[in-house]
């Protein structure tokens, strides 16, 4: 039954994910055969010109995102807490199966939404102009980001599966927390979706004071400017990187457990359809 | 033979104080069409929300076939609702596959012919249809399965006569005869024919539980007065 359900959700999903994730391929192409492939780094207008695109691109990319999380969202409340829930929650078929799906097919388009996030930005930078001018400069900028040391000739598939990983992850925190967010706005019996949006609002701020609060704890952040742990001098973006999105990966991974668990169970025990 | 549905001190409370069904004990055996009958607000779909899972009792229980409403249950009861539950962007045919990928006692082949007798085209989706044609798509899957227990909410609430005459036929042609058929609605007049046995709610409660011969020849009256005498306002 789980494969069934997941094959109606994916379904769902794809109808418009696979549209929008089209288009954001499409942009990014346009933006490297226009703006970055003719760029020429010497010239102020063409650099102009492709900071400008690049904002547009962003701001597409940043609503594709946006779009992703939303139309999971809408799925997820249209197929399970309005009229179309009577037919669902009427399949033989078990709430955690339900929620399984939902959770599996879901984050997997959020994960392919940042792996295709990333490769349309691959697709813009890997532009001769650019790669020319990152070649010229490949020392100095992997020493200034702080490839150096134990960071020094790290193997390129090491890099990328720690950031699937991390993709992964984040992905299916995002996703369980639109989906705790829902079915805790159903206990707003007369207001359903602004109490989902208020708590989505809700966990999300209290994730960012939580993790703020993580970081100042272990040092990673300071409210002296120039701290010496901090100083420029000693200062590796790739080791705070790594430190940050380590702290980041085990706090999403636990409240992932938590909010899955809360929304397992309401939808066991609380489940009233208007 | 355990009965199709019993329940026991079934209410269900939604804010403090209000009662859409209160203490409700109830006996449905097999093999009869029974009409839920009831002024809007009786809680007869409070009733048959319960049976179905889709809200969570305050106090009581449910038994379907024996089991508490679950997995086992659903596969059992093939449920009309009062509005309309399928995905609406869908195209007819996929709604049929739809139905047929999860509940094992669906019969395609009786879909098609009723879709056919109708001429409903299997290509349309059902967001372009009249309202009247979607009910009709939705009581044809509804009653393409061989359930034990056929719950109807409405089901000719909002289409004309014809089409009302037409759902009839298709209810009495499709259900087997150990089935159970239990039709919630307030236009009695066009059903009491096809009904064994009626139960009457009112604000929740239990007001009448008897079979349509019993009414008829014990008080001498049909459904529908009687149905108008009870709830005269």
């Amino acid at each position: 039954m789980l494969t069934k359900l997941m094959k109606y959700d994916f379904k769902a999903l794809n109808r418009y994910l696979i549209l929008i994730h089209a288009f954001l391929l499409a942009a990014a192409a346009a933006v490297r055969i226009f703006l970055t492939e003719p760029l020429r780094p010497g010239d102020s207008q063409s650099i102009i010109v492709s900071t400008f695109g690049m904002i547009l691109f962003v701001l597409i990319a940043v609503g594709i995102s946006f779009a992703t999380g939303l139309l999971t969202a809408i799925r997820f409340y249209k197929n399970l807490f309005s009229d179309e829930g009577y037919l669902t929650h009427t399949l033989p078929v078990t709430r955690g199966q339900h929620l399984l799906s939902k959770t599996i097919a879901g984050s997997t388009w959020y994960f392919l939404d940042q792996i295709l996030l990333l490769g349309s930005l691959f697709l813009i930078f890997h532009a001769k102009p650019l790669r020319n001018l990152f070649n010229a400069n490949k020392a100095e900028l992997l020493k200034e980001l702080g490839f150096t040391g134990a960071y020094a000739n790290l193997a390129l598939w090491k890099i990328i599966l720690y950031l699937l990983i991390f993709l992964l992850i984040s992905a299916l925190s995002s996703v369980i927390m639109i989906y705790a967010s829902v079915v805790l706005g159903q206990l707003f019996t007369n207001h359903r979706v602004l109490g989902a949006v208020i708590c989505y609002i809700g966990l999300t701020t209290i994730m960012s004071i939580v993790s703020y609060a993580l970081l100042f704890a272990l040092g990673l952040i300071s409210l002296k400017v120039h701290d010496t742990s901090m100083s420029m001098q000693y200062f590796n973006t790739v080791s705070y990187m790594v430190k940050t999105l380590n702290l980041s990966m085990i706090l999403a991974a636990v409240t992932s457990v938590i909010l899955y668990v809360i929304t397992y169970q309401l939808l066991q025990t609380k489940l009233n359809l208007n | 033979m355990k009965p199709i549905l019993e329940c026991s001190g079934l209410s269900k409370q939604y804010t403090a104080g209000y009662y859409a069904l209160k203490n409700l004990n109830l006996v449905l055996e097999r093999g009869q069409i029974i009409g839920l009958l009831g002024p809007n607000g009786s809680g007869k779909t409070t009733f048959i929300k319960l049976i179905n899972d889709l809200i969570t009792p305050t106090s009581g229980q449910i038994l379907i076939d024996g089991k508490l409403p679950g997995v086992d249950t659903k596969a059992i009861v093939s449920y009309l609702p009062e509005r309309t539950h399928l995905d609406q962007t869908m195209k007819i045919k996929d709604l049929i596959k739809y139905f047929a990928d999860f509940y094992e006692d669906f019969r395609m082949e009786r879909a098609f012919t009723m879709l056919r007798d109708l001429n409903i085209d299997q290509n349309a989706r059902l967001k372009n249809l009249s309202k009247g044609t979607k009910e009709k798509v939705q009581l044809i899957l509804v009653m393409s399965r061989d359930a034990k227990l056929y719950i109807l909410d409405e089901p000719i609430g909002g289409v004309d006569p014809a089409a009302r005459d037409y759902i009839l036929h298709t209810i009495l042609n499709n259900y087997n005869e150990e089935a159970t058929i239990l039709l919630s609605t307030h236009l009695i007049h066009d059903i009491e024919n096809i009904l064994d046995q009626v139960v009457f709610i009112r604000q929740g409660e239990l007001v009448l539980n008897a079979s349509v011969d019993e009414i008829r020849m014990q008080q001498g009256k049909s459904v529908d007065s009687l149905f108008r005498e009870v709830f005269k306002c």
